[in-house]
């Protein structure tokens, strides 16, 4: 398997510490929390802490409790679970280039958002419901599709496929829409972070978390897979179980990430490779740091872009901030490994 | 009597139900080791994916220690009978330590921490191969015969009852071909079964007890391999003119007779 991102001399000949484990991931949670605390206090509207904090009923707290704490929430649960995603898919799919978006979700989540607004369901979250259905019906169809076939390229190939697809029945949608319904589909597919109800922030986080947990508890077994499906087999992985485990823990948090902000681009392919040209291939640390790694960038590239784009009075959706960013920074990073020690 | 740590019965192996090794009843007993030798495409990397049950059997059996492969739990399996397969696939930014490491993952709890045991056995296996030079490197920016060799030292950390190698010696240079072998034979002797794939019949003659001839899917032969390789056997397996000679030392050497 070609890699896209890795150092050419290492630390140290076992990457993979406790210790070297705590510092990292004690580094990132603090890299999190501090975005966090930006992102909350930074804003068109200067919020006072002590007066939010005070009195939740006042203009600073409802700021406060109202707006800017749960849109950083959703923006940590949505960057976590985009990047941890990422990284374990690729050490599944034995495919650095593979993105969380390859198993045909973004295809049918995007689908299922576009078919709910051309319908004009979008009261009662019915854009968010489609594409979470949307998501995780591409996802069982790739899988079954690919189930005849052994090689994990198989999967990736219909992923593919069926994202092309589902973007040329997006665009006939699209042709018999009138210009409003239009506007509001092409914002949703760009990924944006509004400002959810604490309730659904509370079971999209538990939702999350969950995810994550299966993914960090498989990492280990992540890592033998990587080497390929015998090899993994012959040191004592359950291929199978293990294969679909990983595939049905990744692609939910993926549809759950995609159902609360659109599709949100670049994320869980710069910040995995970005991470692992640090700390080296080793899912057991790369997933937990992925997952605080990709809160902490799109926390902060939506503060970011809501400063730069406040003085215009304007708010692109951050998906188009993180794929300008990424964009450039992931061909830097193909090109990279083409100097050999 | 202990049981075998292979024995097939009327085993063929093969794809997608066509078989390419047909009628293979074979006894593999502790402290023996195995030359499985034929030409390109005769079935010997999928007789040894077979035994390791990555492939069900077409027809026939495979025991393991005297249980059905299919009863075996992998992990089980994986602490007695490890593989060096042909190449290596995989992702190429472990270190070879890290690499060597997963060798003890068997034995190691779910998650894989190497304890200090874990550590020392798979140091001392880079040491016995002497490629203690290659811990720290990254597997990517290695030679295929150094990733060979770190193959082979992984399979030797899972400290195996059965050892199954496919073509251990391809890429790697005269001197390290002979210590993979010699490494092995060691390992042997202290009771280790172990079955290579090998291409070079001078290598099977000079360090396996025993050798098993496949041509087209057919056991040709299998026995001692004293006694069983000589030159109008080996011309046969291979199709070609084989010339025999012996050393000083008695050993046997087979070339293909030249048209110089």
């Amino acid at each position: 398997m070609t890699t896209v991102a890795e150092p050419v001399r290492v630390s140290s000949a076992v990457r993979f510490t406790p210790a070297r484990a705590s510092l990292v991931l004690g580094g990132l949670l603090g890299l999190a929390v501090l975005s966090l605390g930006t992102s909350v206090l930074l804003g068109e509207y200067p919020v006072h802490l002590l007066r939010a904090l005070a009195e939740p009923a006042s203009p600073d707290g409802r700021v406060l409790f109202g707006l800017r704490i749960p849109r950083a929430v959703l923006g940590a649960l949505v960057g976590a679970s985009l990047a941890a995603s990422g990284s374990a898919l690729q050490a599944l799919l034995r495919n650095p280039l593979a993105d969380p978006y390859v198993l045909g979700v973004s295809g049918g989540a995007a689908l299922g958002a576009t078919l709910a607004l051309a319908l004009g369901l979008q009261a009662l979250a019915g854009p968010s419901l489609f594409a979470f259905v949307g998501a995780v019906a591409a996802m069982a169809l790739v899988l079954a599709a690919g189930r005849a076939q052994s090689s994990p390229y198989a999967a990736l190939l219909t992923g593919v496929v069926f994202n092309a697809f589902a973007a040329a029945v997006i665009t006939c949608i699209k042709t018999l829409l009138t210009p409003d319904r239009l506007g509001e589909v092409l914002y949703w597919l760009a990924g944006s972070l509004g400002y959810e109800q604490p309730r659904t922030l509370l079971v999209g986080g538990a939702f999350q978390l969950l995810a994550l947990g299966v993914l960090w508890a498989e990492s280990a077994r992540l890592n033998l897979l990587s080497l390929g499906d015998d090899e993994a087999a012959s040191l004592g992985v359950p291929v199978r179980r293990t294969r679909a485990l990983v595939l049905l823990a990744a692609s939910l948090s993926v549809a759950g990430a995609v159902a609360l902000a659109g599709l949100v681009g670049f994320v869980g392919l710069i910040v995995p490779h970005l991470l692992r040209l640090w700390l080296g291939p080793d899912q057991r640390l790369l997933v937990p740091a992925s997952a605080l790694g990709g809160a902490a960038f799109l926390v902060l590239a939506d503060a970011a872009t809501r400063l730069l784009f406040g003085v215009f009075h304007a708010e692109p959706p951050v998906g188009v901030v993180t794929a300008v960013l990424g964009g450039p920074l992931f061909v830097w990073l193909l090109n990279r490994r083409e100097h050999p020690a | 009597m202990t049981a075998p740590a292979l024995e097939t019965a009327g085993l063929a192996a093969g794809y997608g139900g066509c078989p390419v090794v047909s009628e293979l009843s074979l006894a593999v007993a502790p402290g023996t080791l195995w030359a499985v030798l034929g030409p390109n495409g005769s079935g010997k990397s999928t007789l040894l994916k077979t035994v390791l049950g990555l492939l069900r059997p077409l027809a026939g059996e495979v025991r393991l220690f005297g249980r059905p492969v299919a009863g075996w739990e992998r992990r089980a399996l994986a602490r007695r009978v490890a593989w060096v397969p042909q190449a290596f696939d995989g992702d190429g930014g472990f270190t070879g330590l890290e690499l060597v490491l997963m060798g003890r993952a068997p034995h190691q709890g779910a998650w894989g921490l190497p304890g200090p045991k874990d550590l020392a056995v798979a140091r001392a296996v880079l040491a016995e191969l002497g490629i203690e030079h290659l811990a720290g490197r990254v597997v990517s920016r290695l030679s295929g015969g150094e990733r060979r060799l770190l193959l082979v030292a992984r399979a030797l950390a899972q400290e195996p009852a059965l050892l199954l190698l496919d073509e251990p010696t391809a890429f790697l240079d005269l001197q390290h071909q002979a210590q993979v072998l010699d490494r092995v034979r060691a390992r042997v002797r202290g009771g280790l079964a172990a079955i290579a794939v090998l291409h070079d019949p001078n290598l099977a003659a000079a360090f396996a007890d025993q050798a098993l001839l496949l041509r087209d899917g057919r056991v040709l032969g299998q026995g001692p391999s004293a006694e069983l390789l000589d030159a109008e056997r080996l011309g046969r397996l291979y199709g070609l003119g084989l010339a025999e000679a012996r050393t000083e030392s008695g050993h046997r050497l087979f070339a293909p007779r030249g048209t110089r």
